[in-house]
């Protein structure tokens, strides 16, 4: 492999390193690689899926489907069934942010959290129909106002009171994670609230005892949640928390050099023990938490801009407000919290032995570590770089070095944005095809702000280039 | 008002049978002829069910159950069938109407007899006894009329007067059954579920109903229950209700008012 | 989503729920557990349990979850005709909690009905008394002893009936 630079103490970790295979076998290899991945997906959804249907069959099995012969009794048993899928979702949902490792080298965490997003609308819409449909069924059927079903409920039961009270707690958190909302606010408020679907989960449990089939002894029903339950909750305790903490305190990371990378970025360079069993590939990124008492409560997404060492990993952080900017003049000798490694924008996501690279803003750092670590024969691959000025292209002399030494084109945007696309004035009206003639044959990897990644994500789908074949990293909370 | 005095005419013109079982008495009257089979048939409704739900026989299923040496889920189809009842009638009355004594242990009681009544009732029916009254334990179940065309007429017991009577019914086609419960016999065998004034709880309560579970089991459930059980119940059922206040007071349906 | 992906996805979906239909329609659970002939109460009662019971305050009210519990409305089937007497089988109600179908065996004319439907058929021949109003014992409807064919009161012993009025009217018949 390639020198790495800027010069570290210790070997290249060998999570990353790996000996060129002659082109043929390169091409296979990253297909088969593709292929295996796109079969975990297949798996992973009809999973998914399943689970969800799965716990609305239980109930039709169980004689749900005799409910439904009354006006009463159908809209009742509608509501049975939203409640039975909000209940699953929930459970994908959980699964889906606990870090769960053959999740994350599947979908990508990024993409894995946005469908948790996605899934959670569903999920509180699922909630209300819940309470809608059940308080209309039992209005029909017992001849009373809706109104007095609920008081009745009310009056009657704590495990309803409780049960309210969850649906209540979760809309909120629902109403804060809407875009539009979340921007109002700090993110530590948004996570504070967020943190609430804990306690909302807990409140909403007596009642799906006391009040439902969920857990009725010696039925599938029982056996069935209790296993979706715990394996949930285990997942998350596992790898959202213990295995953070082992890391932690195995890997020992402390910050050994800060150095500035133009006039608003620094690389951040950290050494730890042990860090080949961490496994971080270049691209990949972790969970800072600095433990400064600033900081320490911030946990920053940051990917590695460089082929991680078995002793070394580095990051470079560009001064974009509050958080970053107190990292720019973090001291050396803190120590360091991580989660992770996350993320498929690495080597691993490979389908095709020919790349092309696009980087713009801080999404330069990936870029530049992936350039380093992943694989392709000279002249197979393709670095497009986006900058406004020529201060905003980070690492560009390490990025210039390696493209020389392995053999890959170099492309710079600088410039003021031609109108709404992904490239420079300069350069106006090029195609990513422009830069790489083969690109349908290749893998692209693009990172950078959110709006010039659709850009040029919408570019590659005019290109023609497969879906799959695209991968892009994202860090929107 | 004692009952001693009256018409025995009228009285005198049913065929009576009586006999022992669940533990207390019951009367079988009959316009015009009983036929043996008949007999058998209803005493056998209540034999098969007190074997099998008797918390007195220690060899009974409910015995097993009610020790916890048999789960519900491997008792007999019957049992189960039975249990299942009894939840839901201790669901639709907000569970004022118990299957379970305090303990935990299932406690079927308060459907059984009722069931038995039902059971025996159609017996009769099949065997083409349309016109009689089948009282077991105070649980009265009517069909048809008297000898002479009128109704069958129920007494109630006066609460604080056992041997009077506090009123009547007049049963009907639409109304045939009504049960009373009440404290005064067993003692307190009815576990209070809602916190109401002393002078304000029921000592006894007759329901008349359309069906004699529904009549029983609602009975016990207003006692146990109270006023706001008995409201909710005269929302969703159609019923007729007496209930005696400890304070000597009522709550009467119009049936029961003069 | 690959098409190869949402395929598997929905086939696995249907197939699922086609599997949880099927085993809860399967042995003649949509309808009544109520013997065939006519006159046999028609009260179906569930198989299998419902949750927990709650003891204490707050008594939950369950969702129908229960099992086994027969649809709505079957229409009603007129079905063995002894001498001299039809048996209707009326239509089916389901309430929140379960179900309850009124069988009425109509002999020499008249109507004795067995069980009865939380909404009856025609819902006239039975009325629903909304009020229970407090009143006075001097105003509670005087009992006829002489119309008295039977007594109801709280259960008595096999001990207590002997000396029960029920008890002194078996005795008169």
């Amino acid at each position: 492999m390639s020198t790495t630079y800027p010069t570290t103490i210790g070997r290249p970790s060998p999570a990353t390193t790996h000996p060129t295979p002659a082109p043929g076998r390169l091409a296979a290899a990253y297909r088969r690689q593709g292929a295996r991945r796109e079969l975990r997906r297949d798996l992973l959804t009809v999973a998914g899926w399943s689970i969800v249907a799965g716990s609305v069959a239980l109930f039709l099995a169980d004689g749900g489907m005799t409910q439904f012969g009354t006006i009463g009794d159908a809209v009742t048993s509608l509501g049975i069934i939203a409640g039975l899928v909000a209940t699953a979702l929930m459970c994908l949902m959980l699964l889906l942010t606990a870090r769960v490792p053959v999740i994350d080298q599947t979908l990508g965490q990024d993409r894995a959290t946005s469908l948790h997003a996605t899934i959670g609308r569903g999920m509180v819409f699922g909630l209300l129909a819940h309470g809608v449909l059940l308080l209309l069924g039992y209005s029909f059927t017992g001849r009373i106002t809706p109104i007095k079903t609920f008081t009745g409920l009310w009056a009657d039961s704590t495990d309803f009171r409780w049960a309210v009270l969850a649906t209540a707690m979760l809309a909120v958190v629902g109403i804060s994670s809407m875009v539009a909302v979340r921007r109002k606010y700090p993110y530590e408020a948004w996570f504070a609230i967020h943190l609430t679907t804990y306690a909302a989960i807990a409140a909403s449990l007596p009642h799906q005892f006391s009040m439902s089939g969920l857990f009725a002894e010696g039925k599938l029903e029982r056996t069935f949640w209790m296993l979706l339950l715990f394996a949930t909750g285990a997942a998350m305790l596992a790898f959202r928390v213990i295995l953070p903490v082992i890391s932690t305190l195995t890997h020992r990371l402390t910050v050994t050099a800060v150095t500035p990378v133009g006039p608003d970025a620094v690389s951040i360079e950290v050494t730890g023990r042990k860090l080949d069993t961490l496994g971080a590939r270049g691209g990949q990124w972790l969970n800072w938490r600095f433990l400064t008492p600033a900081l320490a409560l911030q946990p920053h997404p940051f990917s590695l801009s460089a082929d991680p060492t078995d002793r070394t990993m580095r990051i470079t952080v560009r001064d974009l407000g509050a958080g970053t900017a107190r990292l720019q003049h973090l001291k050396p000798g803190t120590k360091v919290a991580v989660e992770g490694p996350y993320g498929m924008f690495t080597d691993a996501a490979r389908t095709r032995d020919k790349v092309v690279l696009v980087g713009a803003g801080i999404g330069i750092a990936p870029i530049r570590a992936l350039l380093e670590s992943t694989s392709f024969a000279p002249g197979h691959a393709v670095v497009i770089l986006r900058a406004h000025t020529a201060d905003e292209l980070y690492l560009v002399d390490e990025i210039r070095t390696l493209c020389a030494q392995r053999g890959a084109g170099l492309h710079l945007l600088v410039g003021p944005r031609a109108w709404d696309s992904w490239v420079s004035t300069s350069y106006a009206g090029a195609q990513l095809t422009d830069f790489a003639p083969w690109v349908r044959e290749a893998d692209v990897f693009v990172c950078g702000p959110n709006a010039w990644m659709d850009a040029v994500l919408a570019n590659a789908r005019e290109c023609g280039i497969p879906a799959s074949q695209v991968h892009d990293e994202r860090f929107t909370w | 008002m004692s009952v001693a005095e009256g018409a025995p005419d009228r009285v005198r013109g049913a065929t009576r049978h009586v006999f022992t079982a669940m533990g207390t008495g019951i009367s079988l009257a009959v316009a015009g002829d009983l036929p043996a089979g008949a007999v058998a048939a209803v005493e056998d409704a209540f034999e098969t069910l007190d074997d099998r739900f008797s918390l007195y026989k220690p060899e009974s299923e409910a015995t097993a159950v009610a020790r916890r040496v048999l789960p519900v889920e491997q008792a007999s189809r019957e049992f189960q069938e039975t249990y299942a009842l009894a939840e839901r009638w201790s669901v639709r009355t907000g569970g004022a109407f118990r299957s379970h004594r305090p303990d935990g242990s299932v406690d079927l009681n308060g459907v059984v007899k009722a069931l038995a009544i039902r059971r025996a009732g159609e017996a009769l029916l099949a065997r083409g006894v349309t016109d009689w009254c089948l009282n077991a334990g105070g649980d009265v179940l009517t069909n048809g009329a008297q000898g002479d065309g009128m109704p069958w007429v129920v007494g109630i017991v006066d609460p604080t007067d056992r041997q009077a009577l506090l009123t009547q019914f007049t049963c009907s086609a639409a109304y045939p059954a009504v049960a009373t419960s009440g404290t005064t016999e067993r003692g307190e065998h009815v576990w209070r579920t809602h916190e109401e004034l002393p002078e304000r709880q029921f000592v006894q309560v007759t329901v008349a109903a359309p069906d004699i579970v529904t009549a029983d089991v609602l009975a016990t459930a207003i006692l146990a229950g109270g006023q706001a059980t008995l409201e909710r119940a005269l929302e969703q059922w159609p019923l007729h209700v007496i209930a005696a206040e400890a304070g000597g007071g009522f709550l009467a349906t119009e049936a029961f008012r003069a | 989503m690959s098409t190869r992906r949402t395929s598997a996805a929905a086939l696995a979906s249907v197939g699922i729920l086609a599997t949880g239909w099927g085993i809860g329609t399967a042995h003649g659970k949509t309808l009544t557990s109520t013997t065939a002939t006519g006159t046999g109460a028609s009260t179906t009662t569930a198989a299998g349990t419902t949750s927990k019971t709650t003891t204490g305050a707050a008594a939950g009210t369950t969702s129908g979850t229960t099992s086994g519990t027969t649809t709505g409305t079957t229409s009603g089937t007129t079905s063995g005709s002894t001498a001299g007497s039809a048996t209707y089988v009326g239509s089916r109600q389901s309430d929140r909690w379960g179900s309850l179908q009124v069988t009425v065996t109509v002999t020499s004319g008249k109507i004795t009905p067995i069980t009865y439907t939380t909404t009856a058929g025609d819902g006239k021949s039975l009325s629903i008394e909304a009020r229970a109003t407090p009143t006075l014992k001097s105003e509670v409807l005087a009992a006829q002893s002489a119309q008295v064919s039977s007594v109801s009161g709280a259960t008595y012993t096999s001990a207590k009936y002997l000396t029960s009025l029920q008890s002194a009217l078996d005795q008169i018949g």
